[in-house]
C-alpha cells in the first residue's frame, strides 16, 4: 500500500505557466514539492511508477495533481479517465488547472472524475490569490483518503 | 201579496165569476124590490154556478123562468153568428112534431125579423084574436112570449115562453121572463168566451207541458208560482220540490249566474218587457244544462207586472256542439300553427288577414292579424298584381296554384289560394304557402354545376368506359380512347385482349392481384398504371372506378374514367428528381456548415486556451520584472513593464469578451420561464464590486416578471447594460441607475437607465455593432463587444432591444422579452 506523501504534481506543458505557478507557490510561501511533468503521457508513466510493478513502488505517491487539460500526446481528461480506472490510484485528488471556460470542458472534466475545476487568472496577482486558496484548501484543510486500499484488502 | 191561483190564467176561476153574478143579480132585485124575484135569481145563481156547459145553464135558466111563471113550456133560440139563422139551444114541454116545427127560422123569416127587431112580443091568442099557424094550432098553444136575448149591444137569439093552458101572460110574468131572458144573454156570452178560453188555454197548455219548452212561473220575491213538466223532467225535481221556492236559493241556477238571473228578473217587473238570455241551470244530479231562456212579464189589469215567465229551450246539446265545432277549429288551427309553412287566410273584399299560422308570424315578425294582406306581406299599397281573388272567387271550391317570390322575405314558394267558408258564413280566402327556396336554389345550384361539369367533361381528355364483369369484356368506350390508348373504342371491343396486351409489364401483377380484389366487390377507387402505345411508346394512365352491383350485392360491371396523366407523371417525375437534387444540395450545404461550425469551435478552443497562455506570461514576467528586478530598472524601465502588464490585461479581457460574444451566437438555447427579479439581482451581485468602486447608486423599481428567456443569456444581458450604466459617466458624476420593468400586451420591457454622457443621435445605430467604440480607451476602457453581446443575446432569445438617449443627460437602454410563466 502506497500513501502520500507531500509533493504536488503539476501537469503543465507551458513553461511559462510552469515559472509562474512555481514562483506564485514561493510567494505564497508552500514548502510542498513540486513535481512537473509536460505532457499527458508523461503524466501516466509518472503514476504508473508508484505500481506495485514500478521503480517508485513503496514511496509516497503525490497528494494533489493540478492538472492541464490541454496537453501534448494524450490530454488532461484522458489521464483522468485513466487515473480514475487504476485501482491504487483511482482515489488521488485531481484538481483541473486550465485556460478554458467553455462548459464542455467544465462538464467533461466533472464526468471524469475531476475534484476541482480552476481557469488560469489572466493576472500574476489573481494567481498569487487562487494559489493560496489552494493551499489553504487543498494542502491545508483537505481530509486524504486511503490510497490503493481496495487493492491491498 | 198577489194569492197564488192568481197565476194561473184567471179564466178558471169559476168561484170569482159566482161572486160577479151573484153581485149583479142582488143590484137587479135590488132596483125591483121584489123578494121572490130575488129568491129565483139567487136558486138560479146558485144552480147555475154548478153548471158545466151552456147547455145545462139554458136548462136551467128555462125551468127557472117556467117554474116562477107558471108557464108550460118554452125554448131558447141562438143566432147562428155565421148565417144570422136562428136555431133552437133548448126546449121543453113541446111536442115533437111541434118542435120539429119550430127548431129552425131562417134569418129572412118574419120570425127572425120580429126577434131581430130587439123588443119582446107576447102573443095571447084567445084574447087578441092572433091567426095561429097550423103548427100552433095542432099544438094548442095559446100564449106565448117572445123576448129577444140583448149580449153586448147585439141580439144573439130569444127566449120563447107559451103556455097551452093560460090565455095571458101577467105584467109580473113578463118581467121575470125579460129579466131573465138578460141572463141567458150573459150566459150566453159568457159560454162563448169560456169556450174561446179553454181553446187558448188548452193551447196554452199544449205548450206548457208538452212542447219541450221548460215554462217557470215567478213571483216577485223569484217563488217559483208554476212549472210544466219539462221544468221537472229536466232539472230533475219533482213539482213539489220546486213550487213555492225561491229559483236561487234553490240553486238550479249555476251559482256563476245566479246573481245576473236574479237581477234581470228584478229588472222584468219593472221594465215591463221581454228579455231573452242563456242561462246556465244545475239539474238535481249535478248536471249542467244550458237553456235559452225567454222571459216575459204578466200584466195584471191595472198594468202591473204581477209574474214573469220563463220559457227556456235546453240547448245544451246545441252548446256541445258548438263547443265541439270551436274546439275542432281551434284544433285544426293549432295544427295549422304547428305547420312549417305558411297559411293564411284574409278576406277577398277587404284583404284583412283573418288568420295566420305561426309560421308566418313568425317569418315576419310581427302578429298580421287585423292587417291588410298586400301591406302586411308585400309592403305594397295596393292590392298585388298576383291576387287570385278573382281566379279563385269565380270557380268556388277548386284551388289555385302558382309559384311566386316574396321580395320581404326574399324567399320563393309553392302557393295554393281556394275559397272556403269562415265561421261567420262569408267567403274567404285561404292560403297555403309552401317554401320552395331551397329548393329553387339547389335547382339553380345544380343548372349552374351542370354547366360546369358538362364545360369540365367536354373538355376532358377522358374515355369513360365500362367493363362487365366477371368476363371483363368492355362494354363501351367512349371516343376519347384513342387519345388515351393510342386504340379506338372498337378495337377494344372487338379485342378483349388487347387491354393485356397494352398494359405495360411492370403492371402485369398488379393487375392481376386488382383483379382478384374486384372479383370479390373490391373496387379500387383508382389504378395508376402505365401503358405501350401502338407507337410502343409509355403512356401514364389514371383510372377512376365504380362499381356497379345487382340487387344481390354481386358486382356486374366496372365505370369509369381513363386520362393520359403521362404528362402529369414526367412533371412530377422531374419535381422528384429535382427535390433529390435539392436535398443533396442542402445535405452538402448542411455538412459544410457544421464542418464550418466544428472548425469554429476549435478556433475557439484554441483561442481560449493557446491566446492566454503567452498573455499571461506577459503580464506574469512583467510583474516579476517589477517585483524581482525593481532595483535593476529604472523609472522608464518600470513604466514599460506596466504597460506590458496593461496590454496584456486589455487582450485578455477582448479575448474574454470575444469568447462570451462566439458563445452567444453559436450556443443552443433553451427558452424557458425566467424571472427578471431574479436575474437583475444575481447581475447586481455579479458587479457588486464594480458598483462599489465607482460609488454607483443603483435603484430597481417596478414590475419586473416572469419572462420567455435563457437565462444565462439573459444574465449576461442585464450584466453588461448595467455594467455600461455605471462606466459611461462624466468625471466626478457619481452614476446613478435606475431599473425599471413594465408589462404590455404579452411584452415585459427592462429599462436601465442611466445618468451618463449620453449617445449622440448619429452613434446611436452603431453602438450594437461589434468591436464598435465611441471613446478612447483612456477615457472609457472597452472591448466593443458588451452591447453586440446584448443585441445578438436579445436577437436569440426572440426579444427586442433599443435604446434613447439625450446627450450629457444620460442615456436609457431596454430590453424586451415575451411574458413567462414565472413571476418575478
Amino acid at each position: 500500500m502506497n500513501r502520500t506523501g507531500q509533493t504536488i504534481l503539476l501537469v503543465e506543458d507551458d513553461p511559462n505557466d510552469v515559472i509562474l505557478i512555481e514562483r506564485a507557490f514561493e510567494n505564497v510561501k508552500i514548502a510542498n514539492p513540486i513535481h512537473v511533468v509536460e505532457d499527458g503521457e508523461k503524466a501516466i508513466s509518472y503514476l504508473e511508477s508508484f505500481s506495485p510493478r514500478g521503480e517508485r513502488k513503496g514511496s509516497p505517491l503525490p497528494m494533489l495533481i493540478l492538472l492541464d487539460l490541454k496537453l501534448p500526446r494524450k490530454s488532461g481528461l484522458e489521464v483522468l479517465e485513466w487515473l480514475r480506472e487504476q485501482p491504487y490510484l483511482r482515489r488521488l485528488p485531481v484538481v483541473v488547472l486550465t485556460s478554458s471556460r467553455e462548459s464542455s470542458d467544465i462538464n467533461r472534466a466533472y464526468d471524469n472524475g475531476a475534484n476541482s475545476y480552476l481557469v488560469k487568472p489572466g493576472s500574476f496577482e489573481d494567481l498569487l490569490t487562487m494559489v493560496e486558496s489552494l493551499n489553504m484548501y487543498w494542502v491545508i484543510l483537505n481530509e486524504r483518503p486511503e490510497i490503493g486500499a481496495e487493492t491491498d484488502g | 201579496m198577489r194569492d197564488f191561483a192568481k197565476a194561473k190564467p184567471r179564466f178558471f176561476g169559476k168561484l170569482e165569476r159566482l161572486v160577479r153574478l151573484r153581485r149583479a143579480a142582488e143590484e137587479d132585485t135590488g132596483g125591483k124590490g121584489a123578494g121572490g124575484f130575488l129568491t129565483i135569481q139567487r136558486d138560479l145563481a146558485l144552480r147555475l154556478s154548478g153548471a158545466g156547459d151552456l147547455r145545462d145553464t139554458l136548462e136551467i135558466i128555462l125551468n127557472g123562468i117556467l117554474r116562477a111563471t107558471g108557464m108550460d113550456s118554452g125554448g131558447i133560440y141562438l143566432v147562428d153568428r155565421e148565417r144570422g139563422d136562428l136555431e133552437i139551444a133548448y126546449h121543453k114541454g113541446f111536442s115533437d112534431a111541434f118542435v120539429q116545427e119550430i127548431s129552425h127560422y131562417d134569418a129572412d123569416s118574419s120570425n127572425a125579423e120580429l126577434v131581430n127587431a130587439g123588443e119582446p112580443v107576447y102573443i095571447e091568442y084567445e084574447r087578441l084574436d092572433v091567426p095561429k099557424s097550423e103548427a100552433e094550432r095542432a099544438e094548442g098553444i095559446r100564449t106565448i112570449a117572445i123576448v129577444p136575448i140583448w149580449s153586448q149591444g147585439k141580439v144573439i137569439g130569444c127566449v120563447n115562453i107559451a103556455s097551452h093552458v093560460q090565455e095571458e101572460i101577467p105584467q109580473g110574468s113578463r118581467h121575470l121572463i125579460e129579466a131573465l131572458a138578460g141572463q141567458v144573454g150573459e150566459a150566453v156570452a159568457r159560454s162563448r168566451l169560456e169556450a174561446r178560453v179553454r181553446e187558448s188555454e188548452e193551447r196554452y197548455r199544449v205548450l206548457h207541458d208538452y212542447a219541450g219548452y221548460a215554462v217557470f212561473a215567478f213571483d216577485r220575491d223569484l217563488r217559483l208560482t208554476d212549472v210544466n213538466r219539462w221544468v221537472c223532467e229536466i232539472l230533475g225535481y219533482g213539482e213539489n220540490e220546486l213550487l213555492g221556492r225561491n229559483v236561487i236559493e234553490l240553486g238550479v241556477v249555476h251559482p256563476d249566474e245566479s246573481e245576473i238571473v236574479a237581477s234581470n228578473i228584478q229588472r222584468l217587473f219593472s221594465a215591463k218587457s221581454a228579455a231573452r238570455e242563456t242561462v246556465r241551470f244545475i239539474t238535481k244530479d249535478g248536471r249542467t244544462v244550458i237553456a235559452d231562456s225567454v222571459s216575459v212579464p204578466l200584466l195584471d189589469e191595472e198594468g202591473e207586472v204581477f209574474s214573469i215567465v220563463n220559457i227556456a229551450q235546453d240547448i245544451t246539446d246545441r252548446k256541445e256542439t258548438e263547443e265541439a265545432l270551436y274546439l275542432e277549429r281551434e284544433q285544426l288551427l293549432s295544427i295549422f300553427d304547428g305547420i312549417n309553412e305558411a297559411i293564411y287566410v284574409s278576406d277577398p273584399e277587404t284583404y284583412e288577414v283573418l288568420y295566420a299560422n305561426q309560421h308566418l308570424k313568425d317569418a315576419f315578425g310581427k302578429e298580421l292579424l287585423g292587417g291588410v294582406c298586400y301591406r302586411e306581406f308585400q309592403g305594397l299599397d295596393e292590392p298585388c298584381a298576383f291576387c287570385t281573388n278573382d281566379i279563385i272567387l269565380a270557380d268556388q271550391g277548386e284551388p289555385y296554384s302558382w309559384e311566386y317570390y316574396n321580395p320581404v322575405l326574399d324567399r320563393h314558394f309553392t302557393i295554393t289560394d281556394r275559397i272556403i267558408k269562415w265561421p261567420d258564413g262569408r267567403d274567404v280566402r285561404f292560403e297555403l304557402a309552401v317554401d320552395i327556396t331551397e329548393q329553387k336554389r339547389a335547382e339553380e345550384e345544380i343548372r349552374k354545376n351542370e354547366a360546369k361539369y358538362r364545360g369540365l367533361i367536354e373538355g376532358l381528355r377522358g374515355a369513360l368506359y365500362r367493363m362487365s364483369l366477371p368476363d371483363g369484356a368492355y362494354e363501351y368506350f367512349s371516343p376519347d380512347v384513342e387519345d388515351v390508348f393510342g386504340y379506338t373504342s372498337e378495337e377494344f371491343i372487338a379485342n378483349p385482349m388487347l387491354v393485356r396486351q397494352v398494359i405495360h409489364p411492370d403492371f402485369t401483377l398488379y393487375f392481376r392481384e386488382k383483379w382478384a380484389d374486384l372479383l370479390e366487390g373490391k373496387v379500387p377507387p383508382t389504378y395508376e398504371y402505365k401503358i405501350i402505345d401502338p407507337r410502343g411508346e409509355e403512356r401514364w394512365i389514371y383510372q377512376s372506378n365504380r362499381g356497379v352491383f345487382d340487387d344481390e350485392g354481386k358486382i356486374i360491371a366496372l365505370e369509369g374514367l381513363c386520362t393520359d396523366i403521362s404528362e402529369r407523371k414526367r412533371t412530377e417525375d422531374e419535381l422528384q428528381k429535382y427535390r433529390g437534387h435539392l436535398e443533396e444540395l442542402v445535405e452538402e450545404r448542411t455538412a459544410r456548415l457544421e464542418e464550418v461550425n466544428a472548425e469554429l469551435e476549435a478556433f475557439t478552443y484554441s483561442v481560449s486556451h493557446d491566446l492566454r497562455a503567452p498573455l499571461r506570461a506577459m503580464q506574469g514576467f512583467s510583474r516579476a520584472l517589477q517585483e524581482d528586478y525593481a532595483e535593476v530598472l529604472d523609472e522608464k524601465g518600470r513604466d514599460y513593464a506596466e504597460r506590458i502588464i496593461s496590454a496584456a490585461r486589455r487582450m485578455d479581457s477582448l479575448i474574454s469578451d470575444l469568447l462570451e460574444y462566439s458563445h452567444i451566437t453559436r450556443s443552443e438555447m433553451k427558452l424557458e420561464a425566467v424571472s427578471l427579479g431574479e436575474v437583475v439581482k444575481d447581475a447586481l451581485q455579479q458587479l457588486e464590486a464594480g458598483i462599489r468602486e465607482k460609488g454607483a447608486t443603483v435603484t430597481v423599481e417596478g414590475p419586473l416578471p416572469g419572462v420567455e428567456a435563457h437565462y444565462a443569456t439573459l444574465l449576461q444581458v442585464v450584466a453588461n447594460l448595467i455594467s455600461n450604466a455605471i462606466t459611461f459617466t462624466a468625471p466626478g458624476v457619481k452614476p446613478e441607475v435606475r431599473i425599471g420593468g413594465e408589462e404590455r400586451d404579452g411584452w415585459v420591457r427592462l429599462c436601465v437607465a442611466d445618468n451618463g454622457i449620453g449617445i449622440a443621435p448619429e452613434y446611436r445605430d452603431r453602438i450594437f455593432r461589434i468591436f464598435e467604440r465611441l471613446h478612447g480607451m483612456e477615457t472609457y476602457p472597452g472591448t466593443g463587444i458588451g452591447l453586440a453581446v446584448v443585441s445578438k443575446g436579445m436577437k436569440r432569445m426572440g426579444g427586442r432591444v433599443g435604446m434613447e438617449s439625450v446627450e450629457g443627460k444620460g442615456s436609457e437602454f431596454w430590453i424586451e422579452l415575451p411574458k413567462g410563466e414565472k413571476e418575478a
